[in-house]
């Protein structure tokens, strides 16, 4: 049975995560008064690349060509290891715990910079070496989150973690956790290119994440954005399941019904929290390229701070 | 009990930080009187926890709600509103260290604070979460010490006096009423000079200025 629940979470993850960046879209324009696209508009953009022909640049070597598909398989092997749809550890999840599933994220943003240095434009370079230097900044604050989370529940397993913060108030109610979920907020706003970070225009005085697939057409940037919108996805789950709301997700025994009514209740968290994304977009601006290294320090404060409010008050 | 005054002084910390990163007036204004309110609170959980001298710790608490929460912030933003047209868009230019530095140097001296009250006056009092007031000194010292505006400057000596007022209250409950009163009064005859004084340097400055621009076009 458990082998099932791992083909659902993944078509789960593969299938729903376009429709939520879709969501986040149509929030977007309908609070700015406009009609705004269809909530499918992400598939039928996917469908309309797929159908185009891919072309590579001459000078690029089989990098360019084969990371799309490699950071696709990477965030697929991601839904599976990570409490997405079960707050039990399918059969695959030992393979990576929570520092291993960071190394799988560092490793898909590693390849694509490779990618981006590979195809040899100017804007890709421009993005890698900026992505490069925000990296530096967010990877000890997301060890530090990952650390104060092993102090929490005394592993790594994001499945323990959950367990414990639904089980124990005390913790989840505990200023560390606090300061963690706030800290970690920062970076998946970060990490999925929302405001005061990133804007969805092609401007290249701000563009970070947006600038690596410049070169990328057809199918080979069709998978490069499937890839992105289920990073979204999987980030916002953990987001959602291991740090704010971990209550509710099936553990085994609950069986597959309940299994499958999370997955709608699921939808409904991510709705939620791409409609607080919305209303950050559309409420503020953006920062200066260079003022992102104080957003940055925010987060380490808060970070820290749990770190300090355990050394003082033991929670 | 104790939790709430520790998630309290935790979160008088964060507004501390917040002010560190903000550089636009009017919102470090904001920040500064949300940041009473929770002294405020943080009096009226006081005087509910502690009933033997209940009432003074009430009249404190609401003392420090009109004074410091709502009178002081407003005779600044009327200042403010009084200098400039558009006083949203005032702020400090080019602080003397940068936003992101001094945040990190925010954090070593919280860390300098919590020891410091670790071992000295923690073996007296047994509070565990004493040192706060201790951080947000330390913290409103750097935010004098780096920023040229002299608004945000003051504002770094009202968040002293936050600190002063919350120890007051809290690790030292045993102060006599009238010093506390007089912790929290003090500053409103502060506030009015200096918000005279910037006024006077501000027009001085736009006096100078317009002499040079007459000089500059010969």
């Amino acid at each position: 049975m458990v082998y099932v629940y791992i083909v659902l979470e993944l078509f789960y993850v593969l299938l729903f995560a376009p429709l939520i960046a879709g969501i986040q879209a149509k929030f977007e324009e309908r609070l700015e008064s406009r009609q705004g696209p269809s909530v499918f508009q992400p598939y039928y953009d996917l469908a309309k690349l797929f159908r185009k022909e891919s072309l590579i640049p001459e000078v690029s070597s089989p990098v360019f060509r084969l990371s799309p598909y490699v950071v696709f398989m990477f965030y697929l092997f991601l839904s599976i290891i990570l409490p997405i749809i079960t707050a039990f550890p399918l059969p695959v999840a030992p393979t990576a715990d929570f520092v291993g599933g960071g190394l799988f994220f560092g490793a898909a943003a590693a390849i694509k910079k490779f990618s981006a240095i590979d195809s040899r434009s100017n804007y890709a370079h421009l993005g890698a070496s900026r992505a490069s230097s925000f990296g530096v900044f967010t990877e000890p604050v997301m060890v530090l989150i990952f650390i104060m989370l092993g102090i929490l529940s005394n592993t790594n397993n994001p499945f323990v973690i959950n367990n414990v913060l639904r089980t124990s108030p005390e913790w989840y109610y505990s200023l560390l956790h606090g300061f963690v979920t706030v800290a970690f907020f920062i970076l998946l706003i970060f990490e999925t290119g929302q405001l005061p970070v990133e804007s969805h225009t092609h401007g290249e005085l701000g563009m970070i994440d947006q600038a690596l697939p410049f070169e990328y057409t057809g199918t080979d940037l069709a998978i490069y954005k499937w890839a992105s919108y289920m990073k979204s996805f999987i980030l916002m789950s953990v987001f959602l399941n291991v740090f704010l709301v971990p209550f509710g997700v099936p553990m085994e025994h609950a069986g597959m019904m309940a299994i499958l009514i999370y997955m709608a209740i699921h939808l409904v968290k991510l709705t939620v929290l791409v409609l607080v994304f919305a209303l950050i977009n559309t409420s503020i601006s953006k920062f200066r390229l260079y003022k992102n290294f104080d957003f940055l320090a925010i987060a380490f404060a808060l970070a820290f701070l749990a770190s300090l409010s355990y050394y003082v008050i033991n929670y | 009990m104790t939790q709430a005054f520790e998630i309290l002084g935790f979160l008088l910390i964060v507004i501390t930080l917040l002010i560190q990163w903000e550089v636009y007036i009017t919102r470090t204004i904001y920040l500064f009187a949300a940041s009473s309110f929770i002294v405020a609170l943080f009096l009226i959980l006081l005087g509910i926890y502690q009933p033997g001298d209940g009432y003074l710790l009430f009249i404190l608490a609401g003392l420090t709600l009109t004074v410091r929460g709502i009178i002081i912030p407003a005779i600044m933003l009327h200042a403010l509103h009084s200098l400039h047209e558009k006083p949203w868009r005032v702020r400090e230019e080019k602080p003397i260290l940068g936003i992101g530095g001094s945040i990190l140097v925010s954090l070593v001296l919280i860390i300098i604070g919590f020891f410091i009250y670790q071992n000295s006056l923690y073996e007296v009092l047994k509070i565990r979460t004493g040192a706060v007031p201790f951080a947000l000194f330390l913290q409103a010292s750097l935010l004098i010490i780096s920023r040229k505006h002299a608004y945000i400057q003051m504002m770094g000596f009202l968040v002293m006096e936050n600190a002063v007022v919350m120890l007051s209250g809290w690790v030292f409950s045993g102060l006599p009423f009238v010093v506390e009163a007089g912790a929290i009064l003090d500053l409103l005859g502060l506030v009015v000079v200096s918000s005279l004084i910037i006024r006077v340097r501000e027009n001085a400055i736009l006096q100078e200025g317009r002499g040079f621009e007459s000089e500059l076009r010969g």
